[in-house]
């Protein structure tokens, strides 16, 4: 019955959800990449699967469109990695909400991810997950570094 | 009233958003099924509200057409808070003239433990969880009972103690629990039992009832009593002794009687062993 529950909610919305993303399409073509039906529903489906992986779920609207406005304006994505990176990023946003206890909302988290991946990760989805973020989320779960919502301390050891 | 989960999902969804206060997008399994426990919870709690009857409160007006979910959510809701405001009245009622005769079980869960209740309780978001074990033993358990049913059916039970002991002067009963055991603060037991059943054998010796000890003289005439018994006339008879201890004693308060009585089928069971055994004496702290 649990299953069915977790199901449902996923079921819910996803005609919504490919909407909006159509609709960002708008927005970011300004930057030279866009989404394709078959990306959309492609990201869509790695979305349910992700959420599945991290026992995870969303009720209303989905994070896609958030990332999408996001780091759509990135340097180190153009249209042939735009789909591939953004699936990327979907995961790596889901297991690092995980792992940071959820004590961080999702514009924290996208926030700091965009910062990184643009800066010192130099588009390099594999340190932003295994060594920027994996470090970030370990002092969040401490209470350490002084993370306090919007603000982070002078010396960020980014 | 039996409602879908597609019923349910929305209202969850609802209060979800209210949980993260709509900066996250995504919330774990574990808090999802949390809310919808919270939900089922206070949609329970307005169904059945036609078996609520909160002090000095008028009745509600449920609707046993309340078809939509979230109106019966709703109203459940509204029904836990005010259930959670009527049981501090309830322990505000008896709280500070409680008394726990010095054992220590009794004084933690009641004084030190129900103000954590009444601080830390979340109506809105785990109204299924009611935060303390209620270590000390009442005379019936709580069975399936959470959240504030839990609770408030708990301090009625601890009122009506209160009230049954009160009447028995302080000496007597600190005797009675020391002759039963010496390290009885340290004990987690009912006091309310012990008491309620050397009163009752007060009765049956035709000895005064607030004196609270008998003889060893006195145990052999209780063990007649059993003899002469059989284990459901014995019953019947002590729960005739305790209607006439709570009717001339405590103004034939009803919902005392029914908590007292709790007790005689254990009462009973005890009585016969004891009496085969030949360790009466053990029951009455003799």
């Amino acid at each position: 019955m649990e299953k069915d529950f977790f199901e449902l909610i996923l079921q819910n919305g996803q005609k919504q959800e490919l909407k909006k993303i159509y609709e960002c399409n708008q927005y970011t073509q300004k930057f030279g990449v866009k989404l394709t039906e078959e990306e959309a529903v492609a990201l869509l489906k790695s979305r349910k699967e992700n959420l599945k992986e991290q026992e995870r779920v969303e009720f209303g609207e989905g994070i896609l469109s958030k990332l999408i406005m996001a780091f759509c304006d990135s340097t180190y994505i153009y249209q042939d990695n735009y789909s591939d990176t953004l699936a990327c990023l979907q995961e790596i946003f889901y297991l690092y909400k995980n792992e940071s206890l959820d004590e961080l909302t999702d514009d924290e988290l996208i926030e700091f991810m965009k910062e990184h991946f643009d800066g010192d990760c130099q588009g390099s989805l594999e340190y932003l997950e295994e060594t920027v973020l994996e470090s970030f989320a370990r002092s969040v779960r401490e209470g350490s570094r002084g993370f306090l919502g919007n603000y982070e301390e002078e010396e960020d050891e980014f | 009233m039996n409602f879908k989960m597609e019923d349910l999902i929305p209202i969850v969804a609802k209060l979800t958003e209210k949980y993260t206060s709509k900066e996250s997008s995504s919330v774990t399994y574990d808090t999802a099924r949390m809310l919808m426990d919270a939900v089922i919870y206070c949609i329970h709690e307005g169904e059945h509200s036609d078996q609520y009857n909160p002090l000095n409160s008028k009745p509600f007006n449920v609707s046993k057409d309340q078809k939509d979910a979230m109106s019966a959510y709703e109203l459940g809701y509204q029904l836990v808070l005010q259930k959670v405001m009527t049981a501090k009245e309830l322990y505000n009622s008896f709280a500070e003239e409680f008394e726990s005769y010095g054992n220590e079980c009794y004084q933690d869960t009641v004084i030190k433990g129900m103000p954590s209740f009444f601080l830390y309780y979340d109506p809105k978001f785990k109204p299924q969880n009611h935060l303390l074990t209620l270590d000390y033993p009442t005379l019936n358990s709580l069975n399936s009972l959470q959240g504030i049913d839990a609770i408030y059916q708990y301090l009625q039970y601890i009122s009506y103690e209160q009230t049954f002991m009160s009447k028995f002067p302080y000496d007597k009963i600190d005797s009675l629990l020391l002759r039963y055991h010496k390290g009885y603060k340290y004990l987690i037991m009912n006091l309310c039992s012990l008491v309620l059943r050397n009163a009752i054998a007060c009765m049956m010796v035709h000895k005064e009832i607030s004196a609270l000890e008998i003889s060893r003289d006195d145990l052999l005439v209780i063990s007649g009593f059993i003899t002469s018994n059989s284990k459901e006339s014995l019953e019947d008879k002590i729960s005739h002794l305790i209607q006439t201890l709570v009717q001339y004693g405590y103004e034939n308060n009803s919902a005392l009687y029914h908590y007292l009585i709790l007790d005689v089928k254990d009462f009973t069971a005890e009585l016969f062993h004891a009496q085969e055994f030949g360790c009466l004496n053990v029951i009455f702290g003799v």
